[in-house]
């Protein structure tokens, strides 16, 4: 198979394409047609290059590399993105992810892994590195079943936030609470005005009516 | 204290020799006695002066005693001054006068014996000189600019100084009766002068706390609070002094936060010459080494091993660049906002120890101002860092509340506690310190409570 696979290359510093243009150049199939220093760059070489594949780094100054892809997706939608990033940071994998880029591997990836995921791409599959997908499924992984609007509420409490919901149906004082749990009155009443604001109640009262009708803490 | 305050005394009476017997009389230290022949010449000298004590006879031409007596109560100076009569007889006349008030009136019976005038005078200008010192007092409390307010035991504000109106806005008619939780914000209303006045065991408490101004506005006061007692020891009430020290705190917030942010900027500077200088250069060295990777098969196997583990030191090399720039400076806050930063830490640090990290959080994809995101960023990895080496807890929570008006964040562990007050004094608590000052480089209020064999909790709020 002895195709050639036009590439343009964005990174925001020579020296890292020069070291990507050296990685291919024992290898003829594979060609850099056009390099950029930024997002705003690549848009404009695309005027006057079809790449088949683009390689985009991620942080670079003006249009980075994932406003870059959602544009690219917008006007070259069949034109394949790479990310080629030092970073595998929760949010910016779920950002790359989002953008619809088809690649994501890291730059200290070596040669052959960054050649299988061209070959991937171009035959029609996303590749993503083992990094990048481990991060990606830990940011999916937090439980999304459909729950009650009390159960939302209530999962939203702490331990110790219900804890002090507890005393105060227990008509302790700010003080009693703070005895108890060996914490500050201040404390007391910072978990008091976060479970003001996370159940919507306007007064201790309301906590009070919270709890009770809501049939916290009955013991049986 | 003595209040050195001359006392000066007036003698009426038409015989002149009787005004000069009394005159002979009446030697005091520190205490002139004018005399007058008539109620005209009195009300003259009366106008002119302040006195503590008029001897008047009441059988005089023209203006008798108690008419010179009517008069005398007219005059805003002298409407409470003690009066003596002297009459001639005993008779029902001295009822005439009786009818205006009680108190601060006598009748002499001419002639006066010595003994008799000079302990009832004597008497007189020792309550006098006692009323001055309780005016000399009160004036000093009206006039320092700290705020002194009296209240009952329930916290029912009964004296309010005039200082207060200078530190809170308050005219003393705007606050008595009320409680003193109108001088604090409005979340801190459950926190009573009472509860903690009990909290600190009946000792006096002088702390930093935020008052409300009239105006709204925040205020840091330093507050003084004392017990006080009536003569048979019984609780009456407490003195609160409050002095606004909201510049000198802005001062040292804002030196604090120039420290903070200078910090922040190196490590921001720093963070990008790794990344875009090291990090780069150590790129394209990987990438050009990896280029040679098919030439290497020409090599003996050894060599072709050390080509491999230079490759992968190169590796290790970039992972570590990229570590420490992301360390110094999350590029992420910068462009995700604080929670998504917080959630990569939270994990990564979950990995790596035994903790059970759990996390609450309403701000979802808000952003706050990056001075707020980066300091809460900061303050948590403290938190965490001190959590890892000292705490030894399992179960760690974590949790982000967006208000209104505030950012609330609260901390908790389940480890061994510690005790705050010897880490203070051994001088050990710089990750302590260095949490105390971001908070208050972001004008916060921290509340770390830690007890051994219990955990530690963590409290502190931000107004937005």
């Amino acid at each position: 198979m002895s195709r050639q696979v036009d590439i343009l290359i964005a990174d925001d510093h020579k020296i890292v394409r020069d070291g990507i243009v050296s990685l291919f150049s024992d290898d003829p199939e594979f060609i850099i047609v056009a390099e950029a220093e930024n997002g705003d760059e690549v848009l404009t070489l695309l005027k006057a290059y079809s790449p088949d594949i683009v390689i985009l780094d991620i942080s670079m100054p003006g249009m980075d590399g994932i406003e870059c892809t959602n544009k690219l997706k917008q006007h070259y939608p069949d034109l394949p993105v790479l990310i080629l990033s030092m970073y595998h940071e929760e949010e910016i994998v779920t950002e790359v992810f989002k953008s619809g880029a088809a690649g994501y591997i890291l730059k200290n990836s070596g040669k052959e892994e960054l050649i299988e995921a061209i070959n991937s791409i171009l035959s029609g599959k996303p590749f993503y590195c083992p990094e990048v997908t481990q991060t990606y499924i830990e940011s999916q992984t937090q439980p999304k079943s459909r729950k009650s609007a009390l159960q939302e509420i209530f999962d939203t409490l702490s331990e110790r936030e219900l804890g002090v919901l507890h005393l105060i149906v227990q008509e302790q004082t700010n003080r009693e609470i703070a005895d108890t749990l060996f914490i500050s009155i201040r404390t007391v009443d910072a978990h008091r005005r976060n479970l003001l604001n996370k159940t919507g109640a306007k007064t201790t009262a309301g906590l009070v009516k919270f709890a009770l009708s809501n049939h916290l803490f009955q013991e049986d | 204290m003595e209040a050195a305050i001359p006392q000066k005394l007036l003698v009426v009476d038409d015989i002149n020799a009787n005004n000069l017997l009394i005159q002979r009389y009446l030697i005091f230290d520190g205490v002139t006695v004018d005399a007058a022949l008539s109620g005209e010449e009195a009300l003259d000298l009366i106008s002119k002066n302040h006195y503590c004590l008029f001897i008047l006879d009441v059988m005089m031409q023209g203006m008798d005693g108690f008419d010179l007596a009517v008069k005398i109560r007219e005059d805003e100076n002298h409407k409470f001054t003690p009066i003596i009569f002297l009459t001639a007889v005993y008779s029902d006349e001295q009822d005439v006068f009786k009818g205006y008030e009680s108190g601060a009136i006598d009748y002499l019976i001419k002639p006066v014996p010595r003994e008799i005038l000079t302990q009832k005078v004597s008497v007189f200008l020792e309550l006098d000189k006692q009323k001055s010192e309780l005016r000399f007092q009160a004036d000093l409390l009206q006039n320092v600019n700290d705020s002194i307010i009296y209240t009952d035991l329930e916290g029912v504000i009964k004296y309010v100084n005039q200082g207060t109106e200078y530190t809170f806005g308050y005219k003393p008619a705007d606050l008595l009766k009320k409680t003193l939780s109108v001088l604090f914000p409005e979340q801190h209303k459950d926190l009573t002068i009472s509860e903690l006045l009990v909290v600190i065991d009946f000792r006096p408490y002088e702390g930093v706390w935020e008052g409300t101004h009239k105006n709204g506005h925040l205020i840091w006061l330093d507050v003084k609070i004392n017990l006080m007692r009536s003569s048979d020891g019984k609780p009456t009430g407490y003195i609160v002094v409050s002095q606004d020290i909201s510049d000198r705190e802005k001062t040292d917030e804002e030196i604090i936060r120039s420290l903070i942010t200078g910090e922040d900027n190196e490590r921001k500077r720093i963070a990008s010459d790794l990344h875009d200088g090291l990090g780069q250069t150590l790129t394209a060295s990987f990438f050009n080494m990896n280029s040679l990777k098919s030439e290497i098969r020409s090599l003996t196997p050894e060599k072709q091993n050390q080509f491999s583990s230079g490759l992968s030191f190169l590796n290790e090399a970039i992972e570590e660049t990229r570590n420490i720039a992301y360390n110094l400076m999350p590029k992420s806050i910068e462009n995700y906002g604080i929670i998504p930063s917080i959630k990569s830490l939270l994990n990564s640090v979950e990995k790596e120890t035994d903790f059970t990290i759990s996390l609450s959080e309403n701000i979802k994809k808000q952003r706050l101002s990056p001075l707020l995101e980066i300091n809460i960023y900061r303050i948590t990895q403290e938190i965490l860092n001190n959590a890892i080496k000292h705490s030894n807890a399992e179960r760690v929570h974590f949790s982000y509340q967006l208000h209104d008006k505030e950012f609330i964040f609260t901390y908790e562990d389940n480890g061994v506690g510690f005790n705050i007050d010897k880490v203070k004094a051994d001088q050990k608590g710089e990750g302590l310190s260095n949490i105390k000052n971001r908070v208050t480089s972001v004008s916060g209020y921290l509340s770390i409570t830690s007890k051994v064999g219990i955990g530690t909790s963590i409290s502190i709020e931000i107004k937005l």
